[in-house]
């Protein structure tokens, strides 16, 4: 079983030449089939204990880059390499078996649970999956998991349907945690949430990343959030890389349109001030 | 919260003391509680709130849309004219419904007719509610679809829904809403399912068709910025009640609801970053298990022992700008969300 190598100086994610070709059925059975190109030629690195945001209009290929990272989605063509192992030549059980080293957090936590398992069994399945360690260790794995996330041991015997959307939230990070991953794809993990929660979440990502030095692959559409979480960013438009580098350069000195675009979509022009404690109230009564 | 509601002659609808009950299996709760609001010719005013916060019942309410018998009006009056639509009779209804107000939603996809033509569709309110004959309705429809900003706007009046783009397809919503040339447009989440730059093309067409038309419009919305960008008037809703409301000058000025605060302070501001962002901690409680008191307390830094017990009322602290808060003094006075 191959394992992933950790060299502080490499990047322990490495995507070269991405391309991911659907093939779309027309809208009527005589009409022809067409190719869409949702991928075109992406290189990407993530380097250990680093988060790369990868931001883009809604059908800029996001998403789909987030899932052929993981071969949910099988990339039509290019390299995925994780800690030096070829991603793409791992055959079906080693690639399952590969999988914990990368885990992924999705959009909307209402559907990505089973709602027929409690979360402690839900947390406690990749464990048993991945044949890690026994039943009491499990537990003890579990309830570990859920103090990480900021739950309480307790809630493993509860359902799904029983937290709100930021608690599920936070179970699905516990899951994506639990087999001690090195890499984490967050795909638009709190644009489902409700706007109050949302700091809580990106919070706990932001420490979790920090604390377990993982690397992250953050996909949203949202520039603010991306900043907030990311050390580096790639913009996406159409399936391609059009702006990359550091968040900090590339949202002060903006260099493609597509950027330029996304930055002034955000209504943020309209609020003049900062509201958070280091906030000075003096300056904000007119 | 009645202080902006001095009647004005700008006044299109005024809701008065909107109650609207919800009954869910068994468990019944006003998830709207005492709603007021004004809309003014000319005018935006957003209604802002999170998801189970009674905004979008609200914009239902006004038009009498609310899903039976799972919700409806308890009390309250919506005055539009000389006519209160909570008592109207079905044929003053159907006359005020998607003619003089008229409504946009969400998913455009699920509100428009799969199997017409995006021109029919438009045409079929313009042919009920100006009376205009066949070949006048359709010529009005396609004037409407280039007025919202649609190119060759005569060959896709003969498309379906499912043949144009989201954008598209809310543009033809859109259309649809103002076929019969109305006063107020009720627009429920209209760019939520749109992508971010799609999105500023769909408000940038509101705000022109509200200058050009003198529209009132009510802009439901779960983002505060967007309210802030697009608003003149905001009022700021927790759990079935406005909280704060007022110019939107003042409230974003000088937010003197901690929960404005807090939404204000918890979102990642680009260029701003910070170590960690001030979260408001806690969930939106849920409608039926809504706490004593003020709703805001449990996940309130600034509360005192009264609010688990006393409903606040609205208390006015400029002219028109009014919050329910004991404590609106101590949040103007430090004007920053601190924790809980």
């Amino acid at each position: 079983m191959p394992e992933p190598r950790i060299d502080p100086g490499r990047p322990l994610l490495c995507v070269r030449g991405l391309r991911k070709v659907y093939r779309m059925r027309g809208g009527l059975p005589w009409r022809p089939a067409r190719e869409v190109v949702a991928v075109d030629g992406v290189d990407l690195d993530v380097m250990p204990g680093r988060t790369l945001g990868l931001v883009g209009a809604s059908g800029s290929g996001k998403s789909t880059i987030g899932r052929c990272v993981l071969r949910l989605v099988e990339p039509t063509s290019g390299s995925v390499e994780l800690g030096g192992v070829d991603m793409l030549s791992l055959g079906r059980s080693e690639l399952r078996g590969f999988r914990r080293h990368a885990q992924i957090i999705f959009q909307d936590p209402y559907s990505s649970l089973n709602p027929r398992l409690t979360v402690g069994a839900a947390l406690e399945e990749p464990l048993r999956v991945h044949g890690v360690g026994d039943r009491a260790s499990r537990a003890r794995r579990v309830r570990e998991l859920l103090e990480m996330v900021g739950l309480r041991p307790s809630h493993a015997d509860r359902y799904p349907h029983e937290f709100s959307g930021g608690q599920r939230q936070r179970i699905g990070i516990a899951r994506a945690l639990a087999l001690d991953p090195r890499l984490i794809v967050a795909d638009e993990p709190v644009s489902a949430l409700d706007v109050s929660v949302q700091a809580q979440v990106l919070n706990l990502l932001a420490r979790l990343q920090r604390e377990l030095g993982l690397s992250m692959l953050f996909i949203a559409h949202d520039l603010a959030v991306v900043e907030h979480v990311s050390h580096e960013v790639a913009v996406l438009d159409a399936g391609r890389v059009v702006e990359r580098g550091s968040v900090d350069e590339v949202i002060a000195r903006p260099q493609h349109e597509v950027t330029r675009r996304l930055r002034n979509a955000i209504p943020d022009g309209a609020l003049g001030r900062e509201f958070g404690s280091g906030a000075d109230p003096g300056s904000a009564i007119p | 919260m009645d202080p902006i509601n001095a009647p004005d002659d700008r006044t299109v609808l005024r809701v008065h003391d909107l109650v609207v009950r919800l009954e869910v299996e068994g468990r019944r709760a006003h998830a709207v509680d005492g709603v007021d609001l004004e809309l003014r010719r000319g005018e935006t005013l957003a209604l802002v709130g999170e998801s189970g916060c009674g905004k979008s019942l609200t914009a239902l309410a006004v038009l009498r849309l609310l899903p039976r018998p799972v919700a409806g009006i308890a009390r309250g009056r919506i005055e539009y004219g000389d006519l209160d639509l909570v008592t109207a009779a079905p044929a003053a209804l159907r006359r005020v419904r998607g003619g003089e107000i008229a409504m946009i939603f969400q998913e455009p996809m699920t509100s428009l007719n799969p199997v017409f033509s995006c021109g029919e569709q438009i045409a079929e309110v313009a042919r009920l509610h100006l009376g205009l004959g066949r070949r006048a309705a359709r010529d009005r429809a396609v004037g409407l679809m280039e007025q919202v900003g649609i190119d060759r706007p005569a060959e896709r009046a003969r498309q379906l829904p499912h043949e144009l783009s989201g954008g598209m397809r809310q543009r033809v919503m859109i259309a649809m809403a103002l076929a019969g040339e109305p006063k107020a447009l009720l627009a429920d989440e209209p760019t939520t399912a749109l992508d971010v730059t799609t999105q500023a093309q769909i408000l940038d067409l509101l705000d022109r068709l509200r200058e050009e038309f003198s529209l009132a419009v009510l802009l439901v919305t779960h983002d505060l910025a967007l309210a802030a960008e697009r608003a003149q008037r905001v009022a700021v809703m927790y759990a079935g009640r406005i909280v704060e409301t007022g110019p939107c000058t003042a409230v974003f000025a000088a937010p003197a609801h901690p929960y404005t605060l807090g939404l204000l302070a918890c979102r990642p501001v680009l260029g701003r970053r910070q170590e960690s962002l001030p979260a408001i901690e806690g969930q939106v409680p849920d409608v039926f298990e809504r706490p004593p008191g003020c709703s805001f307390h449990p996940r309130c830094p600034f509360s005192v022992e009264r609010c688990r017990t006393d409903e606040p009322g609205a208390s006015e602290i400029d002219p028109g700008h009014a919050t329910a808060c004991f404590e609106h003094d101590a949040v103007l006075r430090k004007g920053a969300w601190t924790d809980a």
